[in-house]
């Protein structure tokens, strides 16, 4: 399974991948410590950056071409390795530089910079044809029978390899960050990434030749039949781990624990168990290597066992541990503890400002109609005293008494006009907004599609909401025109309202979009606000209303 | 005159009724709620009806609505709304058919009995009378202060204008203004022509007209706020 070294040769090349795969796993490592500071974790793994994530996608596609083309070169017999990197088994690149990708992917996704699309794909290609291209220059002459066929497919299936593998990546990448935090609260899920290095491991670990050169004489048929279900087996994996990368993740740690555990078994029995011949796969040419090689790859195998047993010790309390957990009922389902704070903070929030308004309400009319109501009674009081004595006095107070009763009525009205607007609870939501728009200073069209009414709570809020957003508007836009749009789709309720003013808002500053975005959230609603200096400013506020 | 009265409010309801029997009205029934109220219309096909706009059962646009239905089969039937709030979309409503004897006013204005007598004569009649509060807000779209030909208006015209919308007469709106008979038909006049509307001798038509237009001018001829 791991880089192993051909005829005897030193083995530096396998010892250049176990450095690179240790750099890797601490650069996640350090991404994962520090989730909170994405951009400083992310930093050294930043640096080198998606093409290289790119690259080892490349590379991986390059040492997973070599099997098939060994089995059609040597389809009779025959010895060597078709395609190559010089003393590189092409079968221990593939899983080394799935791992690389896998852990450097992992570290780049807490930083959410997603390269453009085609740099993936691009890049994978490059890589792929560089490699191939480089084994061309070097061993053209080393009688290891080149024929044009194995060049043609050699040089056109590992770019098309790669280039796939790129675009799947970054379709994966730009969809990742989003759905891993649907997937799990604590990020974790992101390990999920291991599992198609952890498929092809376990794959070579069982000896299936899928990515493994094929002895010599076995034939073309099972080669690409082999290949074929590796390439399937591997999009199998991508899938899952899309689809259900809380699992995925498990399944990646788990898988992670054994191969290492087995890796090192190989190590430490490596020279004397009859059945491990070759190191991380019981089928190798390792008996026919010399001893000292044998002896070297087996400490180095020993080494990245090691390495990768670390890396699923280190994750098991990440991923399996809690949903083992969670399983078992000792733990609350995070989503679920997430869900309960939210409502916990919701809640809070709506009964102070319930509170509040509660308050606002009362000296308003403390201090207006309740003054107004105590006047009227002692001026109708005082004119009834007068009323034989000094008519006209009398009158005048009554007279007084009347204005002040009809002030009275005025800022009742406008207390209910804030409290619940008549309109809102004759017609519903979209008609009071039509009257809102109405009654605005400046021209509004409105666009409203609600056949049913609303549950009360969820109008006022609606109502409210809409009125202070038109309220900025009309006050610090200096709009000369609104537009309202109001639809109700899937369970859906979407408002927009568009002012062609100055823009400019910003509801982190403090004005009322704050207020609303809070209102909204007892909902589950949510407030977004485009506004670029110069205008225009769209808010568009959804709540579900299922 | 044979009066129907639409009030759920007990204590208002007898206070109205009071009002209008003591001003030699004939109260041929006071209902407290929608169902009642159009059943008393169809029943006693009254000279008008007094509607609270909301009533029971739902205690929303109950009297409105019966109201409106009660117009469509008896067509001209006149019908003076009160409600403790005004609304530009019930005024748009009721004054859809474009048929007048129609008045939408705030109850605060029952205070004020003489004024609220000629209303009631005014709506009888076949006239439009509009709360000042309905007029001041159509007045008050920015649509029309800047850019339509109200912008054109005169101080004066402009205050002709609000009162006409109101619904008042022509000697209603000179002993309003301290002015003669003479010169109100004279800005009236002015008025017409700069907003385009043909004349009406007629108090209703024109009364009519400058609601209608009022109500439909911010959407002529302008184009919307662009994205």
């Amino acid at each position: 399974m791991w880089p192993f070294p051909v005829d005897g040769a030193a083995p530096w090349p396998a010892g250049v991948l176990v450095v690179l795969t240790a750099v890797c796993a601490v650069l996640a490592f350090r991404a994962e410590q520090t989730r909170d500071r994405p951009w400083r974790a992310a930093r050294p793994a930043g640096r080198i950056g998606w093409p290289v994530v790119a690259g080892l996608v490349g590379t991986a596609a390059y040492g997973s071409v070599p099997a098939l083309l060994f089995a059609l070169h040597n389809s009779a017999g025959g010895a060597g390795y078709v395609v190559t990197v010089p003393e590189l088994q092409p079968d221990g690149l593939l899983p080394a530089a799935l791992l690389m990708a896998g852990l450097l992917a992992t570290a780049l996704l807490a930083s959410a910079s997603v390269p453009r699309r085609w740099v993936m794909s691009v890049v994978g290609a490059v890589t792929g044809e560089l490699l191939e291209w480089t084994y061309w220059l070097t061993h053209s002459s080393a009688g290891y029978g080149q024929t044009l066929l194995n060049v043609l497919v050699g040089c056109v299936s590992v770019p098309v390899l790669a280039a796939f593998a790129g675009a799947a990546l970054s379709r994966l990448a730009s969809g990742m960050p989003a759905r891993l935090a649907a997937a799990d609260a604590s990020g974790s899920a992101r390990w999920a990434l291991l599992l198609p290095a952890v498929v092809v491991m376990t794959g070579d670990l069982l000896g299936l030749d899928l990515w493994q050169s094929a002895s010599p004489g076995t034939g073309i048929g099972p080669a690409v039949v082999g290949y074929l279900v590796g390439l399937a087996l591997l999009a199998a994996a991508v899938v899952g781990l899309v689809r259900w990368p809380r699992a995925a993740a498990n399944l990646a740690a788990l898988g992670l624990v054994g191969i290492g555990v087995y890796d090192v078994a190989q190590s430490g029995f490596g020279q004397s168990l009859v059945v491990v011949k070759k190191f991380g796969s019981p089928r190798g040419p390792a008996p026919l290597l010399p001893v000292e090689t044998a002896h070297h790859a087996s400490v180095l195998g020993g080494i990245q066992g090691a390495l990768v047993l670390a890396l699923g010790l280190w994750l098991l309390p990440l991923t399996v541990l809690p949903d083992a957990r969670r399983l078992w009922g000792r733990e609350p389902d995070p989503a679920l503890a997430r869900r309960v704070r939210e409502l916990t903070e919701t809640r809070a929030e709506a009964v102070g400002s319930a509170a509040a308004e509660l308050r606002r309400i009362e000296r308003d009319l403390h201090d207006g109609a309740q003054g107004r109501l105590v006047t009227i009674g002692m001026n109708l009081r005082v004119a009834e005293e007068l009323i034989h004595s000094d008519p006209y006095e009398a009158a005048a107070l009554v007279v007084e008494a009347r204005v002040a009763s009809a002030a009275a009525l005025e800022e009742l009205r406008g207390l209910i006009r804030g409290m619940h607007p008549p309109m809102l609870a004759d017609r519903g939501l979209g008609e009071a907004v039509r009257a809102l728009a109405l009654d605005l200073p400046l021209p509004c069209e409105t666009e409203i599609d609600l056949p049913e009414r609303l549950a009360a709570p969820l109008e006022s809020a609606c109502y409210f909401a809409v009125a202070e957003v038109v309220t900025n508007a009309v006050r610090h836009a200096s709009a000369h025109g609104l537009q309202i749009h109001m639809a109700r789709t899937d369970g859906l309720l979407r408002v927009e309202v568009v002012d062609d003013g100055v823009g400019g808002a910003d509801p982190a500053r403090g004005t009322g979009l704050a207020g609303v975005e809070r209102r909204l959230a007892a909902f589950d609603g949510i407030l977004a606000v485009s506004s670029p200096p110069g205008g225009p400013t769209t808010v568009v506020m959804e709540v579900p209303c299922a | 005159m044979r009066v129907v009265v639409a009030e759920d409010l007990f204590l208002l309801r007898e206070g109205l009724v009071r009002l209008l029997k003591a001003r030699g009205f004939e109260i041929v029934a006071a209902t407290d709620s929608a169902p009642g109220l159009l059943g008393a219309l169809l029943e006693f096909r009254p000279d008008l009806a007094i509607v609270d706009i909301r009533l029971p059962p739902t205690h929303t646009d109950d009297g409105l609505r019966a109201a409106l239905t009660a117009r469509e089969r008896m067509p001209g039937l006149p019908i003076l709304l009160l409600s403790q709030y005004v609304e530009q979309i019930y005024a748009q409503e009721l004054l859809a058919d474009q048929a007048g004897g129609v008045g939408y006013l705030l109850k605060d204005r029952v205070f004020s009995d003489d004024q609220f007598v000629d209303v009631i004569r005014t709506v009888a009649a076949g006239g439009t009378v509009m709360d000042p509060e309905v007029v001041t807000k159509l007045l008050g779209r920015r649509g029309h202060a800047e850019r339509e030909p109200l912008a054109r208006l005169t101080e004066r015209e402009r205050q002709v204008l609000e009162l006409m919308a109101e619904g008042r007469s022509n000697s209603a709106i000179a002993n309003r203004l301290f002015i003669s008979e003479k010169a109100v038909s004279k800005h009236s006049t002015s008025i017409f022509t700069k907003l385009e509307l043909a004349p009406s001798d007629d108090d209703n038509r024109r009364v009519l007209a400058v609601l209608a237009y009022l109500m439909s001018a911010p959407h002529d001829g302008r184009t919307p706020p662009s994205h």
